[in-house]
């Protein structure tokens, strides 16, 4: 580890250290990141000939060792850790502030604060009264995520109403649900589909309904589900686009099979192609900024006029 | 001597004292191995130590040495700006803390620098729920809102001076609410569309006693244009989805087929078309007839 990276570490570890009555070293390792020979080789190499001029033995921190803990005194120097930064602070209190809108809290919780909260209000304490410069919102999920966390805990299968955005089709489905998460503004359900009879993921605001079937299930989830239903193993088609600096957003949107810088800054873009309807889709909204380059038959420009005449009749009458 | 060993002799001697110390009073509070003897040499490893550890976030400050004429330039680590600012916490409340941060993980920000301060970090294996996007200009911006600092950067083809106030990711996308130094009026920014760096300057900002929030807006609504008010068609199949997207307040018609016209404020007609054509035919742009005819032509190139 770089010097700089030690530096920051010893700064925090020799305050702990010194608070605790001989921790064990594998703590000490495990709670900075750090180490254990290293961690073994700094305290005894280095921050034991630690200290202030003119460096005789009562100006110099003491390090005491044995097999397998650690004691450090008169490290006045260093008896409380660096402060946190305004920015550091602001991104607790952002996360934590998130994390307490999203919680169910028990009736049991009323009465106190958890310690979550607890947390938070000490660390705006620091900053000012501006506890509110960074903000994170999830969006909203309504009463869904409530409903699928429920789910996830209690290994419960769900019966789901939902609308395949790519496949343009509206079905239910048995879903044996895995986890939850959020990823650029959209929550996400994870589980096995046993229709598809694999694991997939599900947009949660395009799902219509979702109901506890009341059945358990012990499946374990594997693999990682592309998006919307769809796998992304491999075995589907793939188009080569080369996009306008215009459309890079496809590349952050995306899942892609590699992308590559041209000569005059246009992007080639390699895409696994979910259907026909969602190369559609993405052909009509990016235009003229794409450029179809390879792809298999009947999925080329002629995919895209047809589906921009379609959509013309409804403008020419 | 290693750099490490140096670096704490370092620390530990600006944290000592109460007065600022010259760069040769401190070479000669530091052990005789710690600085090279050729004073061009000292010089030049003494200044980046010093810029090194205030990268770290060590508060180490430049002062005059009293008494000195000329003014000798001193250096010292104040011990309540070195300390202050570390909450006293239990050790679930760290926990809970630590869970926090994971489970809503910023990219770009280091996880666990600040946990090493708060005593560390306890491992819990859990994944985590979200990752909000937090590289570059976010990091940037974040430090200058906490700091007071005026920043510039490009957005668009403009050059814009800002005071940032408040930074909000939401639907996907991080915004900025600021003072726009120049049009003299708040505004909100879309942080990925700033064109360049971020650069703080020196000038500092006081905080207002109000900052307007940013509401959930759609995508279209940013900007500066004048707004078009704009009506779509949405087919029976998409409809449930628009009405959540939108709310239900922006629904004008319900009709018998099940579809619905709803209507919405535009000020990026091309966001605007964009939204309109993930539907393909299952919707259609109704008024106003700039729009309509805007979707036409776009439709007609492609054709």
């Amino acid at each position: 580890m770089p010097a700089l990276e030690r530096l920051r570490r010893l700064l925090a570890i020799v305050p702990w250290v010194v608070e605790q009555d001989g921790p064990l070293i594998d703590e000490v390792a495990a709670r900075f990141d750090y180490d254990r020979e290293e961690l073994l080789d700094d305290l005894e190499k280095i921050l034991f000939f630690v200290g202030i001029y003119p460096f005789t033995p009562d100006c110099l921190i003491e390090v005491w060792l044995t097999e397998d803990r650690v004691w450090i005194r008169y490290a006045d120097w260093f008896r409380r850790p660096l402060r946190l930064s305004m920015s550091e602070v602001a991104t607790l209190l952002a996360a934590g502030t998130t994390v307490v809108g999203l919680l169910p809290r028990s009736p049991a919780d009323d009465a106190e604060l958890g310690p979550l909260e607890r947390a938070l209000a000490k660390l705006s304490v620091l900053t000012e009264g501006s506890d509110r410069t960074v903000e994170i919102r999830l969006g909203t999920t309504g009463s869904l995520l409530g409903t699928v966390r429920e789910a996830v805990s209690n290994r419960e299968a769900l019966e789901v109403e939902y609308h395949s955005f790519h496949r343009d089709e509206v079905g239910t489905r048995v879903v044996e649900p895995h986890r939850y998460y959020a990823d650029k503004g959209h929550w996400y359900l994870v589980g096995y589909c046993r229709s598809a009879g694999a694991q997939r993921s599900f947009r949660l605001d395009r799902i219509r309904s979702c109901e506890p079937t009341g059945e358990r299930f012990t499946s374990p989830e594997e693999g990682a589900g592309g998006p919307e239903g769809i796998p992304l193993d491999g075995g589907l088609p793939e188009v080569v686009l080369e996009l306008d600096p215009e459309a890079r957003w496809v590349v952050d949107e995306y899942p892609h099979a590699g992308v590559e810088e041209t000569s005059v800054g246009q992007l080639k873009l390699r895409l696994p192609v979910a259907s026909e309807r969602w190369l559609e889709r993405l052909l009509v909204r990016l235009g003229s900024h794409a450029t179809v380059l390879e792809a298999p038959d009947g999925f080329g420009p002629e995919l895209r006029a047809a589906a921009a005449d379609r959509i013309l009749a409804r403008y020419l009458i | 001597m290693n750099k490490l060993e140096r670096l704490l002799d370092l620390v530990a001697a600006l944290l000592d004292t109460d007065r600022p110390l010259s760069r040769h009073d401190l070479r000669r509070r530091m052990p005789g191995e710690a600085y090279s003897d050729n004073d061009g040499a000292f010089r030049r490893t003494f200044e980046r130590d010093k810029d090194e550890l205030r990268a770290l976030g060590l508060p180490l400050v430049v002062e005059t040495v009293p008494g000195t004429d000329p003014p000798i330039e001193g250096y010292r680590i104040p011990r309540s700006d070195y300390e202050d600012g570390i909450p006293e916490l239990d050790s679930d409340e760290l926990a809970a803390l630590h869970l926090a941060s994971n489970l809503v993980r910023m990219e770009g920000a280091p996880a666990d620098d600040p946990f090493f301060k708060l005593g560390g970090v306890v491992h819990d294996g859990e994944g985590p729920l979200a990752r909000v996007p937090g590289g570059g200009n976010v990091q940037d911006l974040m430090r200058a809102a906490v700091e007071c600092r005026v920043v510039s950067f490009g957005y668009g083809v403009e050059k814009r001076l800002v005071e940032p106030h408040r930074l909000v990711f939401s639907r996907g996308h991080w915004y900025l609410v600021g003072y726009d130094k120049v049009r003299e009026a708040t505004r909100v920014f879309r942080v990925d569309r700033i064109s360049s760096g971020v650069v703080a300057g020196d000038e500092h900002f006081e905080i207002p006693g109000f900052v307007p929030e940013v509401g959930d807006e759609l995508p279209w609504c940013y900007g500066e244009e004048e707004p078009l008010c704009a009506r779509l068609l949405v087919d029976v199949r998409h409809a449930p989805w628009v009405v959540e997207h939108l709310g239900s307040a922006a629904v004008v018609e319900h009709r018998d087929d099940g579809s619905v016209i709803v209507e919405t404020q535009v000020r990026k007609p091309e966001v605007f078309r964009s939204f309109a054509l993930m539907f393909l035919e299952g919707a259609e742009i109704l008024e106003p007839p700039e729009l309509r005819q805007d979707m036409r032509s776009w439709l007609e190139s492609l054709t």
